[in-house]
This record gives structure tokens, sequence and C-alpha cells, in this order.
């Protein structure tokens, strides 16, 4: 039997497989295959609003407060991300991709009350990885000399830091911000804005 | 703001091809492991008693001397990698015709880490079954002696111990060893253990200096005698390789080689890790808050006691439920408790599905009711109800460990059977226009193949547990109808004939069915499908399966009763007609590995057994293997002795980030005989019932709040 040799075939299994795989955002967005859960719209339960930033992306919006549950107050963006703040400090996001699950933040609230300076306290946050298990995070943190309005704060843990800087009015609240989130979305920046 | 994020997103996934690294990842070893041109951990030619990291799935092309080897190699256990090779060799002895197609696997296991004082050790199979060209076994030791260079040395025998070999020393064993005896390679497909470490050995070793990041050397001294290329596609001047690999991308290796004296080389490898989605863990939108009973509220209705105000309850969660992407099967108000009962179309995880009910439940449902009883429910089949306490919803929602706290305290059981469906959920209708891309491997005309086209699919529901679907499929673009090569069985021709179904159903009703799904006990199901089953059988199809919410353990039974399908994918049938059905067992073996046997009546009346075994990992994807013993004679099947196959289950919400139940799987077979092939029913239970429950509820937990 008479066959013919076509070396370009012998390629594009790998090639079909690389493109598939770096083409598919794009193939299935013009498919429609995403976007099946729309954003609901916030109902603000009050008038204050937050602006965040996201250095890394250079995105920015203003969040409204849609709920307060025990010391935790959440806020939402027009189009459904929400981060989740104890008193001020970051203890969740959603929405954002790489989110924030859930985070203890006891040991800075305690320090921005200001409670003895030299100490460490811990500081444990959680995460999903690739495969939908939750991933616990360690931290040790101790806030570093500056001013005290404003404060910051530098956690460790084994392969990664952070450097978080709060600032706080006269009452001991927290206005502006600059919080670490997670690998992928880096610092956040916050900032009170005046009630209208 | 998430319009910007998503841009970003998309960017990191063309960059990375698909690769995200780990969030967090450990210092990675500062010498790459590479792919050698068989695509096992390796050197050039030769390997290393290395491997890569778990759960990785590479493909490499290798090319050199009119010989090109496309492997897929997947790192199935942190120490052990099998791969599945398709070279084709121009001018090689041996084959009938002038180029020489092949298809091969091989196993390579890590048996012993690297410690300061001793090397890693490694043993790997090559081409143990078919015709083995590639035929050869090898023990291999690396030792890193700095860090930036390692080296390698080992002993290989078959292929590895043709170049420099020296009588087997495992002859003072026995003398067994120092014969290979002729492969009996007839229809190939055989696993050739009798030749495994015999006849002479040869040793072969090898430096690697990691220059830089991105840049490694490699030298090694190759005892690959080439027997079937050495002289007629090239003259082996020397066994010395030199080689030079550049890192593309953090997944992705070029390398290019200078190769026995006479040749120059070149290689391309790329690599996913299923286990890191380009985009973390999706980017679902935020779920809506909990509202805490406390809490001044819109959504606090109050006691509910007339119709009015429950069916206005009823089309307020219908509508938030559906904004989640959830459908609302039924509810029901008793007391203190709200049973309901929910059809997750949307999220992998239905404890995702599950969270974000519970969430909804807690805005809209009125302060007396604590507790909510969510079932989830496909198919008319209530599989699972997860219990939870409407307190713990308002308590944990910020909690640390909110997740393990959550699924603690649920309490999660097999209900009997669903309640009366909410008025409005029947009948209900589906469809969907989708894309389809059927392709076609290792045809020696053109190995690869494919057709391309779109897909209508339509459903219909008129009550619970009874469907109506239906699958149109029209051919737009493809290559699949090149194929001249017509079967050769001599056995009923119940799967061969598939390049005729490709010529003559480019408009093909590829699947019409009328199906029924009953609960007939707590932990049993039962499924009657009639109709056009698939492309190529229509008839009867029946299942029965028992599982417990919380065994590992599941057993089923089918009986169908099918005729052959006209070739135009028509209402037509041929003569052909058959009962086959299987009893099949099923183990969920833990760490995400899953086993089944399947044994029956195959569709070519055989008698025999299937073994699968898969790796699922936790975002959806699934790579496995399976192979299929009958009564048929070896010869008699044909090419391959035996029907064996991988298969790969990629979900799209793992490229993209939304959420979606959609997947794409592909099954790759050596070669489709009509031996030992199964029905391929649409919906058969397990699939459908086992990610409901509680295992795999608690697998997905972390979701919960997600």
């Amino acid at each position: 039997m008479n066959v013919r040799l076509r070396p370009g075939h012998a390629a594009l299994l790998a090639g079909l497989a690389l493109l598939l795989a770096a083409g598919c955002d794009r193939v299935s967005r013009t498919l429609n295959l995403t976007g099946t859960v729309a954003a609901v719209p916030p109902q603000p339960i009050g008038p204050a609003r937050l602006r965040v930033r996201l250095p890394a992306t250079g995105a920015q919006a203003t969040l409204a407060p849609v709920a307060r549950n025990g010391g935790v107050t959440v806020w939402q963006t027009l189009d459904g991300i929400t981060l989740s703040f104890r008193d001020g400090v970051l203890i969740a996001t959603r929405g954002l991709g790489d989110d924030l699950m859930s985070a203890d933040v006891d040991g800075t609230l305690a320090m921005l009350r200001g409670s003895d300076r030299a100490t460490q306290y811990p500081h444990i946050r959680s995460y999903l990885d690739g495969e939908d298990r939750t991933v616990f995070r360690s931290f040790q943190c101790r806030r570093e000399a500056g001013p005290d309005r404003q404060i910051t704060e530098r956690c460790v843990s084994t392969d990664v830091g952070m450097t978080n800087i709060y600032w706080l009015d006269g009452a001991g609240e927290i206005t502006r911000s600059r919080q670490w989130v997670s690998p992928a979305i880096d610092y956040m920046e916050t900032e009170r804005l005046p009630r209208e | 703001m998430r319009e910007q994020l998503r841009a970003r997103n998309t960017y990191t996934l063309f960059v990375a091809l698909c690769a995200a690294p780990s969030a967090f990842a450990d210092d990675a070893p500062r010498i790459e492991t590479g792919y050698n041109s068989y695509g096992y951990p390796g050197l050039i030619d030769m390997p290393v008693a290395k491997s890569r990291p778990d759960g990785e799935l590479a493909v490499t092309v290798s090319s050199f001397a009119g010989q090109t080897r496309n492997t897929l190699t997947f790192q199935g256990l942190p120490r052990l990698s099998g791969s599945f090779r398709y070279s084709v060799l121009d001018n090689a002895t041996g084959g009938e015709r002038s180029a020489l197609y092949d298809r091969s696997f091989s196993l390579h296991y890590r048996f012993a880490d690297e410690t300061a004082w001793h090397p890693a050790l490694a043993v790997g199979l090559n081409d143990f079954l078919g015709t083995g060209i590639y035929s050869s076994e090898y023990l291999v030791a690396t030792k890193t002696l700095g860090p930036s260079l390692r080296v390698t040395g080992g002993i290989g025998w078959g292929r590895l111990g043709g170049a420099g070999g020296f009588t087997n020393p495992l002859g003072v064993l026995d003398d067994r060893f120092k014969r290979r005896p002729e492969r009996d390679a007839g229809q190939g497909g055989d696993v050739e253990a009798a030749q495994f470490f015999r006849d002479d050995a040869a040793l072969f070793g090898g430096i690697e200096w990691q220059a830089t990041d991105r840049l490694k050397f490699t030298m090694e001294y190759s005892s690959d005698d080439h027997p079937r290329e050495d002289p007629s596609a090239f003259e082996q001047e020397s066994q010395l390789n030199f080689g030079v690999t550049y890192g593309l991308g953090p997944m992705t290796q070029l390398s290019l080689r200078y190769l026995y004296g006479s040749e120059l080389g070149a290689q391309l490898s790329t690599a996913l890790n299923p286990k890191s989605p380009p985009n973390h863990a999706g980017r679902d939108p935020a779920p809506p808050p909990v509202l805490g009973r406390g809490a001044p509220t819109v959504a606090a209705l109050g006691w509910i006691d007339g119709v009015v105000e429950r069916d206005a309850l009823r089309r307020d969660l219908v509508r938030a439920l559906a904004a989640q992407g959830i459908g609302l099967h039924g509810l029901s108000l008793a007391g203190g408790t709200a049973r309901i009962e929910i059809e997750n179309d949307t999220y992998h995880q239905e404890a995702q599905a599950v969270g974000r009910t519970a969430r909804v439940l807690s805005r809209h449902l009125p302060a007396h009711v604590d507790t909510f009883d969510i079932t989830l429910v496909d198919a008319g089949l209530a599989v699972s109800q997860v219990s939870l306490r409407r307190d713990d919803m308002e308590t944990l929602e910020h909690d640390l460990d909110g997740a393990w706290k959550s699924f603690a305290r649920a309490r999660v059981s097999s209900p009997e059977g669903p309640a009366p469906p909410a008025p409005g959920r029947y009948p209900g209708f589906d469809w969907s226009v989708l894309p389809y891309l059927s392709p076609s491997f290792f045809d020696p005309d053109d190995p690869l193949r494919a057709d391309a086209g779109a897909q209508l699919d339509v459903s219909f529901q008129p009550m619970p547990g009874f469907e109506v679907s239906g699958i149109l499929r029209q051919k737009v673009v493809g290559t699949l109808d090149d194929a001249t090569r017509r079967s050769d069985s001599v056995l009923p021709r119940v799967r061969s004939d598939f390049a005729l179904y490709d010529r003559e159903g480019e408009t093909a009703l590829t699947q019409l069915t009328g199906a029924h799904y009953f609960k007939p006990g707590r932990d049993l199901y039962g499924r009657v499908t009639v109709g056009y089953l698939e492309r190529m059988f229509g008839g009867v199809s029946s299942e029965l399966l028992w599982t417990r919410n919380d065994s590992p353990f599941a057993l089923g039974a089918e009986v169908n009763y099918v005729k052959q399908r006209d070739f135009d994918g028509g209402f037509g049938f041929r003569d052909y007609e058959v009962a086959t059905g299987h009893v099949s067992a099923y183990w969920d073996m833990g760490n995400g590995f899953h086993a089944q046997v399947d044994a029956g009546r195959y569709l070519a009346e055989d008698w025999g057994a299937t073994v699968s075994l898969d790796r699922e990992f936790g975002n959806g994807w699934r790579i496995g293997a399976f192979a299929t013993l009958t009564d048929v004679p070896f010869d008699t099947f044909g090419e391959g002795s035996f029907d064996k196959g991988i298969r790969i289950t990629v979900p799209i919400r793992w490229l993209t980030g939304e959420p979606s139940k959609t997947a794409y799987t592909t099954t790759i077979r050596p070669i489709q005989r009509d031996g030992g092939a199964r029905l391929d029913v649409p919906e058969r239970l397990y699939n459908r019932v086992r990610p409901r429950q509680k295992p795999a509820l608690q697998n997905g937990w972390g979701r919960f709040w997600r």
C-alpha cells in the first residue's frame, strides 16, 4: 500500500492540545458557555461607601454595605464582588478569583486597639486550592515602628510575607488601608468615603 | 472591577499555557527534570531516576532521523508515570510500508528517593504491549552533585541493552535471563512479560547541567542500538548524545540535540497540571450574604399562613435561586423546617449549590424557620438530603473554619423519594446549540482526523423522573469522511464500521430517547431508556444501581436489547440484533482514585470483563485507563488483540474559571475493533448519583461558602 507520510500531523497533536488549552477561554466566551451565574445587584443597607483599588491590575470600584453579621460588614460592588471586613480588617473576598475564603484577625484587631506593641501574634487565613480543598496559611505578625495614626503590620509565613498598613482616625476607626489578599490578587487599597 | 480583572485573567491564561504555578509554590528544585525523546522523565534518549510533579499531564513531540515520537505522559502518582506514544518511523526496517506507525506504552516508577547518601532509583518498562519495537527495560540511578549538576547511570535491557551489551548479570539468578524470547507479536497487544529483563544488558549514563533557570545542557552515553533504524534510516557513528534545553515558559521546553554522531534532533514538550487551574479556584460571582434574623431587612416576610403568601414566597425563591443558577424542584414548609429540593445545573460541586441555596433561604424565609432541609434532585431522583441549622449559617458565615464546621454540623442522608414537585416545574423544556469536535486518531493514512460542527440538544421533562431527549449533529467541516480503510473484522462489525457512520452521517440523530428514572428503595436507583441510544445502536436499556450514601462501594446491573442502526444516522436499522448487559462493581478508593469492573456480554456477543482505573481531581479533571478481555481469541480480535485505551475529561470550568458543569471527554484507543465493545448508553446512573452523595459533598465542601 502506498502511504504518504505527513509530518505536519505529527506535531498537530501537541499543537491541538496547546491551542485548546490556550484558546478555550476565548472560544467558550464567544459560544456563550460562560457567565451562567449573573451578578446580583447590591441592596445597600446603609449610606456608607468604600472605595477599593487593586494596584496590581488598576481595577477600582465603589462598594456599598449589603449585610452586617456579628461585627462583620459585607460590602458589594455593582458587578457582584463582595468584600467582608471585621472592623475594617479584611477577612474574606468573593468573586475576585483567587479569593480569600476566611481569616482570623483577632490579633490584628487587638494590636490596632493598642495592646502591647512588641508581641508577635498569629494570623490564620484560608484559601481554596485548585481542587476545591480548603488550605490554611498561618502567619506570624508584629507591628512595625511608626506613627500611631498609620500602623504598619508585617506578617510572615514560610514562603510569603505581607505588609499591611492601616490609617486610623481619632476614634481609632480604620479610614484607609492597604491589605494583602492573595498571591494572584496581591494588595488591596481601601478608603472610606465621606458620607454624602 | 470585575471586567478589568477578567481581562487580566485571560491574559494569564494565554501566557501560562493554562498552567498556573500553584499559589504558594514551594521552592522549585534547581535542576528541572525534563522529558526524554520517548516522552518519559529522562535525559535525551535515556531515563533519569526522577519524576515530574504529581498530576502533570505532558505532551512531547520529538523528532530525529525521520522518526517522530508523540507521547502523552501522565504522572498518575508521585512515583509512577504512564506514557502512551504514537510514533512514525520513516525508513525503518520491519514495516511493510515505507513508514512504520507504532503505538506503545511505557511505565516509569521511582522506588527510592535521593538522600545525602544514596541516589534516587527508578525502574521502567517500555513498549511492553504490542509489536514491541521500543521494547526495553531499565534500572536507573540519579544523584545530584551540586546546585546545578546531576549525574545518572543505569543498566538497560532489550533495546536499551543493545549497544555495548554484555551478558545479563541477572543470569546468575537463572539461565533464563540470558535469552530474550522472540516476541510472538501476532496481532500485538499481549503483555510480553516473558521478555522482561532478558538477554544482554548494557550500561548507560549522563550528566545534566542547569546553566541558568531556563537553560540546561545534557550529555549522555546511550545504550540504544536502534535495531530498526540503523542503517536504513541513519548511521549510528557514536553512542554519545549532546543536548540543550530552553524553557519557553514555566511548563514548555524546547530541546535541540546532536545525536549518535550523525543526526540533529528537536523536541518540544508542554505540560499542564490539573491541580493548578489557570483561574485558581474560579471566578464565580459572589454569593448573596447570609441575612441574620435580627437584621433589619426587606426580605423578612413575617408569618406565612395563607396560600397567597406561600405562592409569593415560592416565586421569590424561584427567582432568587435562578439568579444563582439553581432550579427549585419542590418546596414545603412545616413548623420550623423548610424542605426544599433543588436541581443544580451550574456548579461542579453540589456543595456550592447547597451553600448558595442556604444563603438564599436565609434571606427569604420567615424568622421562625430554623432548619433547612436541602435535597439534591437530578432527573427526579432525590439523591441526598442535607439538613442545615439556620443558626449555623448565621454564626459560621465568617468563621475561620466555617467550611469544615458547617459540614460537621450538617446531616446528610438519603431520602426515600422526592416530594411533590413545585407547580410550574413540570413540564420542563430545555434546548441548546453547542459546537462539537469529534477526533479520530491513528489511521495510518492520516493519524489525526476530526470533524467539527453544531450539535442541537433537546430535552423535555413531562413529569418527575421522565425525560425525552435528543441530540442532532450537523457536521460543518472535517476530514473524518476521508477515511478509506474498511473494516476487515471477522466479528460482527459492531464498532469497526465507524468510518461508514462518519461518511454517511453528516447530519445524524445521535440520540433520541425516552427515559424513566426511579428509586425503588432508599439506596436503589433505576433507569429504563428506550430509543436511539447512541450513534450505532438503538433499543431498550435498563439499569439498577445500589449505592449507599456513605459507602465507597456500589453495585449495578444493566440489561439491554439493541439493534444496529443504519450508517446514515437516520431512523432505520440494520439486521444485527444483540442482547448485551453487564454487572458492574464500583469502588471509590479514596484520594480521587476510582476503580470499576464491568463483567458481562458485549455487543459482538462476546463475554468478558472491563477493568478501569481513573484518577479524578477535585476540580473535575479525570484521567484513566481501561482494558477489556473477552472470550474472543486475540487472533480473531485482530490488530491490538484486545480493547484498551485511555480517557481524559477536561472540565470547561477549569479553563474558564466560570461555574459550569460542562466537560469535554475524549477516549483514545490505540485501535477501535469489535471485540469487547460496550453499548454507549446515555446517562448511566452511577455518575449521575455519585456527585450528589456524601463523600463527594464532603470533598467539595470547601466551596460551600463560595
